[in-house]
């Protein structure tokens, strides 16, 4: 039988396919209008969980990346506050090592009581310093300076709170850098009292003298007894050996020089009174120890010894004359006692590695002292472990405490303002610790902006990547949709065509 | 024994007949495009013929019946499918809305309100501190605790046009219900008119069609051309009458339930397809799911913010809550934060720097929710979505699919009952002839007749 095609059946059909190209050709012209692959989401389900995901994590990442510049802005002033004050801090060193020296007289040194003052003070400004009116050294409590002056004295205002940036999906980082790290909340220190710096050696280099700060070259001039005036050239002189020398040469032996006997400088000897002037108000003389008049036959020159170093042999220091051998330090962190034995030692790199097997504690030879520094807050504690009072003898015997910053100063300028050379000379320990100090910070703070800056390139990476896999999720292939859309509007013309055609034609056209 | 007049009698016959047929074939091109027509067709039979001595004479033709031609069992079948479709088409309509309802793939407005909530926590957590980050906050609770309302106020707003437009249809279903048992009541009293009753099971076919796509039933015909229609395993109308029902909200246990009953008795109805268990599925099933999603989101949210927000001290304060309730419509920023967004506590301390909780706080939407590997926040959100998604698209498929198939019966159908034009064409060409072929015999009967009486 055949099959009966009747109008209505016809109509229906052609109806239906119409619908069914024209909601084909809406589909692809949204498509084509919004650039999107996926629309609705019935159009499908799996993607619209992934580009949701997507955006979620280009959103979010956004938020690191804002953060991360934030938190920037916190880090890059606590680093230049960090340069800061290390700069203060080269200042003061050079003020204590000029005013323990023979040049410095009452005078330089009140002068200097000031300026160390207002070196007080420019370290309160560089500390409390703010970033769109948060102190970034205060901890948690950002809205107060961290350091207020009363006097001589410094308080700290703020606490160790770190704040933490969220700066990528599982990554945090610490913007702030608390304050209590310059007064020792962080770090305890113990500062050496005696001077480890090695007898003056004829070998020494002139440019390692005070404890390395080195000597002016140049001429002076000295008078014997005899009223015979020599002038000493230096200009080519390269160790003691060579100012020895020719101090020898150049009075043709009416004036000697050799090492005094305590080893810590320079000894002329030649008819008295000898006295020492400078040639065109430099300060060559000064700068190797030697200045004004002798009263009898002989000069002793000031302190220019070099500073020690950790190949210096223990027997070249004269603190430690007599002191030798050393014996046993007992040595007690937090809950922890060990001993240690200096018995075999001969050099003070041999003390550092005997120190070594002590977690958290280490010793440094700085600006002449031995100070022993704990790398955390745990408080402890050295005493002589025999009869041979070693501990003291190395002027380590004590308990750790804090770094001191603001109290370093105020000890310096009540050193300077007591015109006492040995008392200025002993902060150069502390200020060397506390140098060091603030170069961890600042390598601390290095790193974090090296974090930043690596965390940063890898959000705006992660951001391109994501970007990506949701326009590879979400976009419309362009070419295609085009392609698809002019298929479909074909097919819809035609089946419109056919549709407006087919009716035209019937039996009862042709019947009479 | 054959006359003259006996030839008359049957060309009669023949053009009476013929002329029926021209009347039928005029009648289903008139109505070609009637919706549910089906076309008629003639019967036409030999009379009985006449014994004589040397055997039998034919006497022509006689119409026996006009019959419609159509199918039961593609009727049957098309009802059944289309009750299908209309199921899913009502259930595809609803997610449509929850969709606009939920935003868009491109305009995801919840997700990205959360999303500036937990941004706004997060700026507030990073330094420098600025005060109106809070009141950043702030705002931004204010928008996403908005967006819920919203949400959830027009989720209950859908289920309400959609009770409204239930009730419409249970309405209609019922004058359909009705009109069936009128149609029965005239096939019941005119019942020897005959021919006149094709057009009426026309218009009954097309009414219990109509009924179909409102709810699955099945057709009885009884011997007296009567049906009973029967829904559920109820008989809903038979002869002259017609059942009729009303939609009820029935309590159960601490659940609200709405139903279709038997109006007075208020016997519960099973339904099993169609247009109105549509719309109870969308309201009972769909909606209803989309609403709890949507209210557990918001209690989810509101616990983990609290849940670390108790722990901070702020302005004097501690222990207070950032968000009250815990449905999407209950959802609402504590009225002491609203009031001074000072209150928002940054950290367990109180210190103005300590960003501790502020910082746990931007995390909680990447946070596992049960511990390492889990689901996070935005996961559970984003899971609503995807089920959403996935039902629209599965109904969306549905429909397509049920369409086609509906679309495919109907074909077949309308080609058994559908109007041919070139048919009805031909017919019109042959009763045509055969009524002037009939009236030729008469004329020549009539010569016979004139020969006769001029003999």
């Amino acid at each position: 039988m055949s099959i009966r095609v009747t109008d209505s059946q016809m109509a229906h059909i052609l109806v239906q396919d119409n619908h069914r190209s024209l909601a084909r050709m809406l589909r692809l012209q949204r498509m084509a209008s919004s650039l999107r692959r996926v629309n609705t989401y019935a159009d499908d389900p799996v993607a619209v969980g992934a580009i949701n995901r997507y955006r979620n994590l280009l959103d979010s990442n956004s938020q690191y990346l804002r953060n991360a510049e934030r938190a920037r802005a916190f880090v890059d002033a606590t680093d230049q506050a960090l340069t800061s004050i290390q700069d203060v801090l080269i200042e003061a060193r050079v003020i204590a090592i000029r005013e323990s020296s023979a040049q410095a007289s009452d005078e330089t040194q009140d002068q200097s009581a000031v300026e160390v003052s207002g070196l007080l003070d420019r370290l309160l400004n560089i500390l409390n310093v703010s970033v769109e009116g948060d102190y970034i050294f205060s901890g948690h409590h950002t809205s107060v300076p961290p350091f207020v002056r009363t006097g001589d004295v410094v308080h700290y205002q703020g606490d160790t709170g770190l704040i933490d940036v969220q700066i990528g999906p599982q990554a945090t980082l610490t913007a702030n850098t608390p304050g209590d790290v310059f007064v020792g909340a962080n770090s305890a220190v113990l500062a050496g009292s005696v001077d480890m710096a090695p007898t003056l050696q004829l070998t020494d280099n002139l440019s390692d003298l005070n404890l390395g700060a080195g000597w002016e070259t140049g001429s002076f001039n000295v008078t014997d007894g005899n009223g015979n005036q020599y002038t000493i050239d230096l200009t080519a002189a390269v160790t003691v050996g060579d100012v020895v020398n020719e101090i020898n040469l150049a009075t043709g032996g009416a004036v000697t020089a050799d090492i005094s006997i305590d080893g810590k400088g320079l000894r002329l000897n030649g008819t008295g009174p000898l006295t020492i002037t400078e040639v065109n108000g430099g300060h060559t003389a000064q700068s190797l120890g030697l200045s004004g008049s002798s009263a009898g036959d002989q000069l002793e020159g000031h302190d220019i010894r070099i500073a020690p170093t950790p190949s210096t042999l223990l027997s070249d220091i004269p603190a430690l004359n007599g002191a030798l051998p050393l014996g046993m330090v007992n040595v007690s962190v937090g809950n922890n006692d060990y001993t240690i034995n200096f018995s075999a030692v001969t050099t003070i790199a041999q003390m550092q590695f005997a120190f070594s097997f002590i977690t958290g504690l280490q010793m440094r030879i700085d600006g002449g002292v031995l100070s022993i520094v704990s790398g955390s807050t745990e408080p402890f504690e050295i005493t002589n472990g025999d009869d041979t009072a070693t501990a003291s003898k190395l002027g380590i015997e004590g308990t750790g405490s804090s770094a001191r910053l603001f109290g370093l100063f105020t000890d310096l300028k009540a050193a300077l303002e007591s015109h006492d050379p040995d008392a200025i000379r002993s902060n150069l320990a502390e200020l060397a610790v506390v140098s060091k100090i603030v170069m961890a910070e600042t390598v601390k703070v290095g790193g974090k902006e090296n974090n930043l800056d690596w965390m940063s390139s890898l959000l705006r990476q992660r951001d391109e990547r994501l970007q990506s896999g949701l326009s590879r999720e979400w976009d419309a292939d362009i070419a295609q949709v085009a392609t698809d859309l002019s298929q479909a509007q074909a097919a819809y013309e035609a089946s419109l065509l056919v549709t407006s055609r087919l009716f035209e034609v019937n039996l009862m056209q042709f019947l009479r | 024994m054959s006359s003259l007049a006996s030839i008359m009698d049957s060309s009669l016959g023949a053009m009476f007949a013929a002329r029926v047929a021209m009347q039928t074939v005029g009648h289903n091109v008139a109505n070609v495009n009637t919706p549910g027509f089906s076309r008629q067709e003639v019967l036409l039979a030999a009379r009985r013929p006449l014994r004589l001595t040397y055997g039998t004479i034919g006497r022509g033709v006689e119409v026996q019946g006009i019959r419609r031609l159509t199918d039961q069992y593609l009727l049957a079948n098309r009802r059944e499918q289309s009750s299908l479709l209309y199921s899913y088409a009502e259930v595809d309509g609803s997610l449509q809305e929850i969709e606009a309802i939920f935003g868009s793939v491109e305009n995801d407005h919840l997700g990205d309100a959360i999303t500036k909530y937990f941004s706004a926590w997060s700026d507030l957590a990073t330094p420098p501190s600025d005060p109106s980050m809070k009141q950043a906050v702030l705002s931004a609770a204010q928008n996403l605790v908005a967006d819920f309302h919203a949400m959830a106020e027009n989720l209950d707003g859908l289920t309400k046009n959609l009770t409204v437009s239930l009730d419409q249809e249970v309405g209609r279903f019922n004058e359909l219900l009705q009109q069936v048992a009128q149609l029965n009541r005239q096939l019941l009293s005119g019942r020897n008119i005959g021919t006149a009753a094709n057009d009426i099971l026309d218009q009954r076919d097309l009414l219990i069609d109509e009924i179909a796509k409102l709810a699955q039933v099945t057709v009885v015909e009884r011997e007296d051309y009567t049906v009973d229609v029967i829904m559920g395993g109820r008989t809903v109308v038979t002869r002259e009458y017609a059942t009729q029902f009303e939609t009820v909200w029935q309590q159960e246990g601490s659940e609200r339930r709405l139903s279709l009953v038997t109006m007075g008795h208020r016997k519960e109805v099973n339904l099993s397809q169609g247009a109105i268990e549509g719309m109870l599925t969308s309201i009972e099933t769909t909606i209803n799911e989309a609403h709890t999603q949507l209210d557990s989101m918001a209690a989810l949210l509101a616990d983990k913010v609290n849940e670390l927000h108790v722990q901070g001290r702020s302005g004097g304060h501690s222990g207070l809550v950032f968000f009250t309730g815990d449905t999407a419509h209950t959802l609402n920023i504590n009225p002491a934060i609203l009031e001074n967004p000072d209150l928002i506590a940054t950290s367990r301390s109180g210190v103005e720097g300590d960003n501790d909780l502020a910082l746990a706080i931007a995390q909680l939407p990447d946070q596992p929710l049960d511990g390492e590997g889990s689901a996070t926040m935005m996961d559970k959100y984003r899971s609503i979505l995807v089920g959403l998604a996935s039902q629209r698209n599965r109904f969306e498929f549905l429909v397509a699919n049920q369409d086609n198939i509906v679309t495919a019966i109907d074909s077949r159908l309308e080609s058994v009952r559908g109007v041919s034009l070139d048919e009805e064409g031909a017919n019109l060409v042959r009763f045509q002839n055969s009524y002037e072929a009939a009236a030729r015999i008469i004329t020549a009967v009539q010569d016979m007749f004139e020969t006769l009486i001029n003999m």
